[in-house]
């Protein structure tokens, strides 16, 4: 009996063991990813409309007799936009320029009229390519514009000014575009807030005492309340903590790396967040805790590259975002810079997205845009993306009742912080008697240095808190603020400086 | 039929295959490492190119792994409380993040680093001796249950230290970025910092290695821009297989990963190339 009971148990034993065994070689022969073709991820854009990429960074509408409003319906937007693109190429096609001053151009923007501020300088040689418009334009063309006016009392001209160069013109076309008066007069019915020109609510007989002083300074800030705007509750486009073997983790190596899994080694860093490298470093993608995607290749010597044009080079970018996760409808090119390494053109395209309406600022990423696409001729070698996605909008009407903070209040408020960066900013001696700093010509200095005043979301991607905060973006001499909408507490601050280089380089 | 005499079958069969299986698993695994000798004429051409470059090769190398496994390895991460427990005992304060008792400190950087270090300025002149360090360090190692069985990598005078440093292996191969340093002064250990991998795993994968003379003809090219502007000749100390963590502007501050094997080139200056292993 005991013979028998011993045999039993040495069966069951072998048993288990062939099993373990199996198991142990069948784990050894399975590969890494199993690699799914259905998963197999398409490289050209479909669903990113290239002339929507190239898209104002505000759009400002003036009544005539000192009253703006800006618009931030995503609807208007896109109605005033789709008529700029219309009238743009096809007068850059008749080319029928005029060079204006800048005196003309000022006169022009305080009639009934549509504004654009572009989010950066863009050569009308770059804009017309996107649009189809044949090359061989006027070598003013050459140099970037950053603002497009269109007036109701001139309706057959587009304005373009290039104030960093000081160049301002008119395009004219055939026919007068009875468009124009309308649009403004629907944004006119619907307004809310009154927005009005710096220099025109500062008193001027503080600036008489000062005697030399003149007092310019065209940026238009609101007057009046600005409608409540809610917090918004985002989330991560990817979960860094989410294994290899997650479906969407393996879409991104596939994307990134191609079918081929053996070669692919995997880092993890001390907060979680994870790199994926192809064999020795050719390329790598990072997979952030806070985040972010990033790719990087080395381009190696002996690939072949070809140059490519503005166009090219932002369809190859567009590819590249549309198969790294998802592709915001609001995505819009906001800064493009041309550099030379070695024999390649190395072409920078960084992009930003709107959450109701807004666009976002995201800290931590270059220039705080959503995202950096770096291309050396037609290689991408550089990738950053840091997007998130609309969970829900959280009401702050209720926990400040007051509303959103004027811009003066706000200034008052960080009055001592702004202050001594406008010091620093402007080399400014205080201890000068000559010049006879007193506290009324220093705040009439920060006034007349206000610049780029924008409502956007805030986020911070490195903090654990996935909210969009709404807040006052705005400039004063070299200093860039960002301000939480309500409390007016100062959200980030930071200097704002644009190499030479790069200044020449977006030509 | 008698179920004593199917059972008998059954097991008989069973350890057949569980023989089988245990044989391929077996066969498997020693593919992963498998040694061959070096094609010496080769070898010899190459290490003429070199000598032509004013590069020479002061080693032999006899054999070398043709294939080896990528490994998985995962770095300690230590906790402050507890090393601090472990060093200074009780009654230390935590300042900025540093634990101090007496003239005594404990911190730890980037949870995957330790570091131990007295606060005191030494300016007696130190009687430690090379023979001694090494004894003296193995104790400080035993007291705080850091035990290698390895002997230390090097020890060296940095000033008005004896440095003693370890280095983490797998079997024979080389595992950079762990390691064990230990100054000391007189009788004691002044500076101690680890960082070391906890776990080393072996991977089911197999990798192809460059013969050597293949990855010397590489260091040519490398190796003889820097003669050329450094003027001086260059001697190849050493040649070695063994495992690196990749290293890049993308990422910063490795807990765990994949290593793959590198040949690790040390010139007589000190100077180190690096050059990819696995053959494509």
């Amino acid at each position: 009996m005991n013979k028998e009971r011993f045999k039993s148990v040495l069966l069951i034993g072998l048993i288990v063991l062939s099993v373990v065994l199996t198991k142990n070689l069948l784990d050894s022969k399975t590969p890494e990813i199993a690699v799914n073709p259905d998963v197999a991820v398409s490289t050209v854009s479909s669903s990113l409309n290239i002339e929507r990429i190239i898209y104002p960074q505000d759009f400002i509408i003036g009544f005539g007799g000192g009253s703006y409003t800006g618009v931030y319906s995503e609807e208007t937007r896109n109605t005033i936009w789709s008529l700029t693109t219309e009238l743009l190429p096809a007068y850059l096609s008749q080319l029928d320029l005029t060079v204006i001053d800048e005196e003309e151009f000022r006169a022009i923007e305080k009639t009934r009229s549509l504004q654009m501020r572009l989010p950066f300088a863009i050569s009308l040689n770059n804009f017309g390519e996107v649009y189809g418009v044949e090359r061989g334009f006027h070598e003013i063309l050459d140099s970037p514009i950053d603002k497009i006016v269109i007036s109701s009392s001139q309706p057959n001209r587009v304005y373009l000014a290039n104030f960093e160069d000081g160049q301002y013109c008119y395009l004219k076309g055939y026919e007068a575009e009875q468009r124009i008066a309308t649009q403004i007069s629907k944004v006119s019915e619907a307004m809310t807030t009154e927005f009005r020109r710096v220099d025109s609510l500062v008193n001027f007989r503080v600036l008489q005492e000062d005697g030399d002083q003149t007092f310019f300074n065209e940026e238009i800030i609101p007057i009046t309340g600005v409608e409540p705007i809610p917090f918004v509750k985002v989330a991560k486009e990817i979960d860094a903590l989410a294994e290899r073997q997650d479906s969407e983790i393996q879409t991104l190596l596939i994307k990134a790396f191609g079918n081929s899994s053996d070669f692919i080694k995997r880092l993890e860093e001390i907060d979680g967040s994870k790199t994926y490298i192809y064999g020795y470093g050719d390329k790598a993608l990072r997979l952030g805790i806070s985040g972010e995607i990033s790719y990087q290749e080395k381009l190696s010597s002996s690939v072949e590259t070809s140059s490519v044009s503005f166009k090219e080079g932002l369809d190859i970018a567009l590819g590249f975002i549309d198969g790294y996760g998802t592709s915001p409808q609001s995505l819009y090119l906001t800064d493009y810079q041309v550099t030379k390494d070695g024999v390649y053109e190395v072409k920078s395209y960084y992009f930003d997205y709107r959450m109701r309406d807004l666009s976002i600022f995201t800290k931590n990423m270059t220039g705080g845009h959503g995202i950096e696409v770096v291309m050396k001729n037609d290689v991408v070698t550089k990738f950053k993306k840091n997007i998130r996605r609309y969970v829900k909008s959280i009401d702050a009407s209720e926990i400040w009742a007051d509303g959103p903070m004027f811009i003066e209040a706000i200034i008052n408020k960080n009055f001592d912080v702004i202050s001594e960066n406008f010091v620093k900013d402007k080399a400014i001696d205080i201890n000068d008697t000559e010049t006879n700093w007193q506290m009324s010509t220093y705040v009439l200095g920060i006034m007349q240095s206000l610049k780029n005043v924008e409502l956007t979301y805030y986020l911070d991607s490195t903090l654990d808190d996935e909210r969009l905060i709404p807040a006052w973006s705005l400039e004063i001499a070299d200093t860039l603020y960002y301000f939480h909408l309500y409390t007016g507490d100062i959200l980030m601050m930071e200097k704002i400086g644009v190499p030479e280089e790069v200044a020449l380089s977006r030509k | 039929m008698d179920w004593s005499k199917i059972k008998t079958i059954l097991i008989v069969s069973f350890i057949i295959i569980n023989l089988i299986l245990g044989y391929i698993i077996y066969g498997t695994q020693q593919t992963f490492e498998k040694k061959v000798p070096v094609e010496s004429e080769v070898f010899d051409q190459v290490v003429a190119l070199l000598a032509s470059k004013n590069i020479s090769v002061d080693f032999d190398l006899e054999s070398y792994m043709a294939t080896v496994p990528s490994l998985t390895v995962s770095y300690e991460s230590y906790d402050l409380n507890q090393s601090a427990d472990n060093f200074l005992g009780e009654g230390y304060e935590v300042i900025d993040g540093v634990a101090i008792l007496g003239e005594e400190a404990v911190k730890v950087e980037n949870d995957t680093t330790l570091k131990y270090f007295f606060t005191t300025a030494l300016d007696d002149k130190n009687d430690c001796t090379l023979e001694g360090a090494q004894g003296i360090a193995e104790r400080f190692l035993a007291q705080y249950g850091y035990e290698t069985e390895d002997a230390p990598w090097r020890i060296d005078q940095q000033g008005e230290f004896l440095v003693v440093t370890y280095k983490q292996f797998y079997k024979s191969y080389y595992l950079d970025e762990a390691y064990m340093t230990l100054a000391i002064y007189d009788d004691h250990v002044v500076r101690f910092s680890r960082k070391w991998f906890q776990s080393v795993a072996v991977q089911n994968v197999s990798r192809q290695i460059v013969p050597p003379s293949e990855a010397l003809f590489k260091v040519i090219e490398r190796a003889y821009n820097e003669t050329v502007t450094y003027g001086a000749p260059i001697v190849i100390e050493k040649m070695e297989l063994g495992y690196r963590l990749d290293d890049s502007i993308l990422f910063s501050y490795i807990k765990s990963g994949d290593v793959f094997p590198y040949w690790r080139i040390t010139f007589s200056d000190g100077r180190i190339i690096y050059i990819e292993a696995v053959k494509r």
